[in-house]
């Protein structure tokens, strides 16, 4: 399992994120550049509140048709996009 | 506009200009071109002073309190950089959100064109304005940031000689106009706005494709308003946050087009009026 997936994960204090016709679109006040999330990014980001990326697999588990595996693949793939772009932190415990 | 002797004062986006004309006949284009906007309660802050031309013996002579700015021999350059000056100035000191795009409205509608210079926005908005829409701006989509309402900007349509020919093909020769000539909506057959307006319709026009409306996302929006914002990076954030509120109730498009005048009968038929509008 990816490590991403174990550890705690919320929005950067620098991302400011709307929601907007049911996606969100974040401004990156530290990179003056504004991201747009997709259906299933937005659904990731909306449980981006502390929880890990495990929990927030499970929680979507039953909402997607794919398989438990795929959703933890799909989860950690944008966790790791918006960790690594700054729009999400790993909060302290 | 207020009128005494050869003074024109105007207040537009909130800056209090006075046009000190000298040339009678320009002080009358002048005063056709600016007749639509709002007369200022308050003293003049800015002052452009015009002196010079035929009557005058010489070359025209362009003054931004006190400090001279141009001096040509063609008055149409000198109207030319007269509106350029007045443009920059206003937008700089207008406190709200300044959004490059061409306003039209129907009813209390306000619908947005953005596009940069040299996108078509000022064809598509004269032609819009020529169709039944009334006239808000041909530069900026300009909003309060306490209130959200669209802050009329209705500076004279400036369009080239091929646009004018497209859009009013029976007006008179241009007066020796070589660029952009600065018209005002009645010279297209059309007015201009009067009412306060929201935010409805966010129209990305793009020229050279099919004649076409089709919905949009707001989502895909959004970034692009940001991107086409006038002030500086600073205030960025806060841009965001109004802007996005600005837009949640309001209707996005794509539209396809190749000729101004079919887009604008295109959206005269398909935009249907929204609860702004009313």
């Amino acid at each position: 399992m990816s490590e991403i997936l174990e550890r705690p994960v919320a929005a950067a204090p620098t991302a400011l994120a709307r929601e907007i016709d049911g996606n969100f679109t974040i401004y990156d006040k530290q990179n003056d550049r504004v991201m747009v999330l997709n259906d299933s990014a937005s659904a990731i980001w909306r449980l981006c509140d502390g929880r890990t990326g495990l929990a927030i697999a499970h929680e979507l588990a039953g909402g997607f048709a794919a398989s438990p595996g795929e959703i933890e693949r799909d989860v950690a793939t944008v966790l790791e996009e918006l960790t690594s772009t700054g729009l999400l932190v790993h909060p302290a415990h | 506009m207020s009128l005494t002797g050869t003074n024109i004062d105007i207040d537009l986006l909130g800056t209090r200009v006075r046009t000190i004309v000298d040339d009678l006949e320009l002080a009358g284009h002048l005063r056709h071109l600016l007749s639509d906007l709002r007369v200022p309660d308050e003293p003049p802050t800015e002052i452009f002073e015009i002196t010079g031309g035929v009557t005058q013996g010489g070359d025209w002579v362009l003054r931004h309190n006190e400090r001279g700015t141009l001096q040509t021999s063609s008055r149409a350059s000198l109207v030319e950089r007269f509106f350029a000056a007045l443009n920059e100035l206003v937008l700089d000191d207008f406190g709200g959100i300044a959004i490059h795009a061409g306003v039209v409205a129907q009813g209390r509608g306000a619908i947005a064109i953005p596009g940069k210079s040299g996108a078509g926005k000022s064809t598509l908005t004269a032609a819009c304005v020529a169709a039944g829409f009334s006239y808000v701006s041909d530069e900026a989509l300009c909003i309060d940031r306490s209130t959200g309402e669209v802050v009329p900007y209705p500076r004279p349509l400036m369009l080239s000689a091929t646009s004018r020919f497209l859009i009013a093909p029976k007006m008179q020769p241009d007066g020796g106009y070589v660029g952009k000539r600065p018209l005002s909506p009645a010279d297209i057959g059309g007015r201009t706005s009067s009412v306060t307006l929201r935010l409805a319709d966010i129209v990305m026009a793009e020229r050279g494709s099919t004649l076409n409306l089709e919905p949009l996302s707001l989502s895909i929006v959004l970034p692009e308003l940001l991107e086409r914002c006038f002030e500086g990076h600073g205030q960025r954030a806060e841009t965001f946050e109004l802007l996005s509120t600005a837009v949640r109730d309001c209707r996005a498009w794509r539209l396809g087009y190749q000729d101004a005048l079919d887009a604008a009968a295109l959206l005269r038929r398909a935009l249907p009026f929204s609860q702004a509008s009313g």
